[in-house]
């Protein structure tokens, strides 16, 4: 069994894991729903989306120039990484040079990307995640299971455990309780910060502002309080004009949360300025690419960079309900992580990641920007079995089957013949109703899935007999 | 240099024509009768107590109710640029100086029994005791409709950390700032060319990371008032 069966199978045994699961996505994707009936012209607002994206990545490099120039023009700094490595080399410079000793972050996908609290803490930095659930994850020492919350997989009890075991909390099931508590430690953290990580969900190449979308609050003390912010942005995150943020943020928080928008949008350009209160002494934007650019080669799968990590797909994929995040063994999970993943990072250990899905759909249909996940799930299973296939010159039993299938299916005499020469036959091939056959490539085809044996009688024939009336 | 390398990859794979043109007509968003009404239904909904301070005696009705929600006899007022925009109706820097006690300002209105004591602009945060900061008070640029939203700003309302660090957080917005939603508003605004920071504020910090159960205050405010003024 490779890895990420014995994961599917040890998910599904997970009995704690499936009791939250699937309500709270359930509740997700009920409330984006709702939000997203309210906005009449919902269609027009993701084709717009979508248009502005695909426009933004063909023009990518005048998009990050045109950003680039602004920010620095604000009185921030610019910094390229090539890679996550090379991004955290970066900021552990920055810190340095700077004698930072505490490091507070909001939340970043981008920053657990390139393994960025390792990396700094192996630096001699201290690190604390300031996002409820990010710090639940890293309390437990885990990784996040969902891409907007972090500590899905996590019940209150589990939480509560974890509070009393490393906070030394009194026991309780309070969910409020829990947050205050989350509250007065990590606020002491807020305070006593030098450095201020945060991540980047638009880029303003117009204007050179960065946008951070967040409901906590810890996004806005992240990047505030400490005397230097750094900003992670991957390169795809750039959008055009101001006024594409008004669709966009209806957009992503509508799919994100079902809010008609967040607490708080912070709308930072460049640091402090003179006159003003407070905020950092100096900013950075360090912009990532880390496997992007390879993405970026192909002209379809390009607009897999269109995303805006709102997780609607995560949500509602049939797949993701019931398996969680940490099944998959990635950053990103769900269905853009099996298209994201194996595209920037093309290792075999996430070869597996395209077929695991069962193409309903339901991804594309909820996506604010409608990536097409099902046919792009489709083109990296065809690279995967090109790339497996080659330079193998042998029988293939399977290619034959299915065109002899392809030929049947496609007419209805010939299915319907089939079909009641199958239902004459079929009892001698049943196991309990199923169709069981130890013939090669059939037998490993049915591995992991269930033939029922066909009715006695057709639907149609059912349905002039005794349903005529429905 | 990365740069290099990173935007020539680009290039090398960019098509040289542009298929896909930047939408110019951006998509229509709602429109109100009445923004206001609209602003303040949609505020409350997101969690924004909403008072109206549009009289001298309702102003100091809703800063009193403000005040016991917190049990606190001090306010931050981020910037004195405040007072005057919203007509506070306060002699400042005298009657500072005539009650001996620095930062307890004494309203005009003390015979209706309206005692405000207020802390006068903050120079810098090292300056306040932030733990020990009750209430806040910024004021909007502008609010918008669509979604109950206050922008602030840190060019001219003030800290960009009291928005947040303060169990109670108060907005004044002016009725006649309200725009009719987003799309007006990002048209509208020139980010960055005079601060550092804005922020759109729609209710009370709140988070929902734990069973999605939804909990208000987690780092920001607990209660964020807006007073129409």
């Amino acid at each position: 069994m490779n890895r990420i069966e014995i994961d599917v199978a040890s998910a599904l045994e997970d009995r704690r894991l499936q009791a939250i699961l699937f309500p709270a996505l359930q509740r997700s994707v009920e409330s984006r729903d709702e939000a997203v009936s309210e906005v009449e012209n919902w269609e027009e607002l993701r084709d717009f989306g979508r248009r502005v994206k695909l426009h933004t990545l063909e023009k990518l490099p005048f998009y990050l120039e045109k950003l680039e120039e602004n920010v620095v023009g604000h009185g921030g700094k610019v910094l390229w990484a090539e890679s996550g490595e090379d991004a955290v080399r970066m900021i552990l410079d920055i810190a340095r040079e700077r004698a930072v000793r505490k490091v507070v972050k909001s939340k970043t996908m981008l920053g657990e990307e390139i393994h960025l609290n390792q990396g700094l803490e192996k630096g001699g930095l201290e690190v604390t995640e300031t996002d409820l659930g990010e710090y639940i994850v890293q309390l437990s020492d885990e990784v996040p299971s969902h891409i907007v919350t972090p500590a899905l997989h996590k019940s209150r009890h589990d939480v509560a455990e974890l509070f009393e075991a490393k906070l030394g909390m009194e026991p309780t099931d309070d969910v409020a309780k829990l947050t205050l508590t989350a509250r007065k430690v990590l606020r002491r953290h807020f305070l006593e910060a030098d450095l201020g990580i945060s991540g980047v969900n638009f880029g303003i190449a117009e204007t050179g502002t960065i946008v951070v979308v967040e409901n906590e609050g810890n996004a806005r003390l992240s990047t505030s309080l400490p005397r230097v912010h750094i900003a992670l942005m991957g390169i795809e995150k750039v959008i055009p004009r101001t006024v594409d943020l008004s669709v966009f943020l209806k957009l992503l928080t509508r799919s994100a949360t079902g809010q008609r928008i967040t607490s708080y949008v912070n709308l930072i350009s460049g640091p402090k300025r003179e006159g003003e209160l407070d905020g950092p002494e100096e900013f950075f934007l360090i912009l990532i690419d880390n496997g992007r650019s390879q993405i970026y080669e192909d002209k379809f799968l390009r607009q897999t960079l269109a995303c805006i990590r709102c997780g609607a797909c995560q949500n509602i994929c049939p797949v993701f309900q019931r398996l969680g995040g940490h099944a998959y063994g990635t950053v990103y999970q769900g269905p853009i992580g099996s298209i994201l993943t194996p595209q920037m990072f093309p290792i075999a250990a996430v070869e597996e990641h395209p077929f695991a899905s069962s193409l309903c759909g339901a991804c594309e249909e909820t996506c604010p920007v409608k990536i097409e996940i099902p046919k792009i799930l489709l083109r990296l299973r065809q690279q995967v079995q090109e790339a497996r296939n080659r330079g193998i010159q042998r029988f293939r039993p399977e290619r034959l089957g299915m065109l002899i299938w392809a030929w049947v299916v496609s007419s209805s005499r010939r299915y319907g013949i089939a079909s009641r020469w199958l239902r004459r036959v079929q009892s001698a091939l049943l196991r309990n109703g199923r169709f069981k056959l130890a013939v090669p490539p059939i037998s490993a085809w049915q591995k992991d899935r269930d033939v029922p044996g066909l009715a006695p009688k057709r639907f149609r024939d059912y349905r002039e007999s005794e349903g005529a009336e429905h | 240099m990365s740069r290099e390398v990173i935007l020539s990859r680009l290039r090398d794979f960019q098509n040289r024509e542009a298929s896909e043109v930047l939408p110019e007509v951006v998509p229509e968003f709602p429109d109100f009768d009445d923004p206001l009404d609209t602003f303040k239904r949609r505020a409350e909904k997101a969690g924004t107590v909403v008072l109206d301070g549009q009289s001298d005696e309702r102003f100091a009705a809703a800063m009193r109710r403000v005040l016991e929600e917190a049990g606190s006899e001090h306010l931050y007022w981020e910037k004195t640029a405040i007072f005057e925009k919203h007509r506070i109706p306060f002699e400042l820097s005298s009657r500072s100086q005539d009650s001996g006690e620095p930062g307890v300002l004494v309203s005009e209105h003390a015979e209706q029994g309206f005692q405000l004591p207020v802390q006068t602009e903050i120079q810098s945060l090292d300056q306040v005791d932030v733990p020990g900061v009750a209430v806040s008070v910024a004021s909007a640029e502008t609010g918008i409709a669509e979604t109950g939203t206050l922008v602030v700003s840190s060019a001219n309302s003030g800290s960009r950390g009291l928005s947040v660090l303060p169990p109670i957080h108060v907005i004044l917005l002016s009725p006649e700032d309200v725009l009719m939603n987003h799309r007006e508003f990002f048209q509208s605004v020139d980010l960055g060319q005079y601060e550092s920071a804005r922020l759109l504020v729609t209710g009370p910090s709140r988070t929902a990371d734990i069973e999605k159960t939804l909990i208000i205050g987690v780092h920001g405010p607990r209660k964020l008032f807006a007073i129409l003024r």
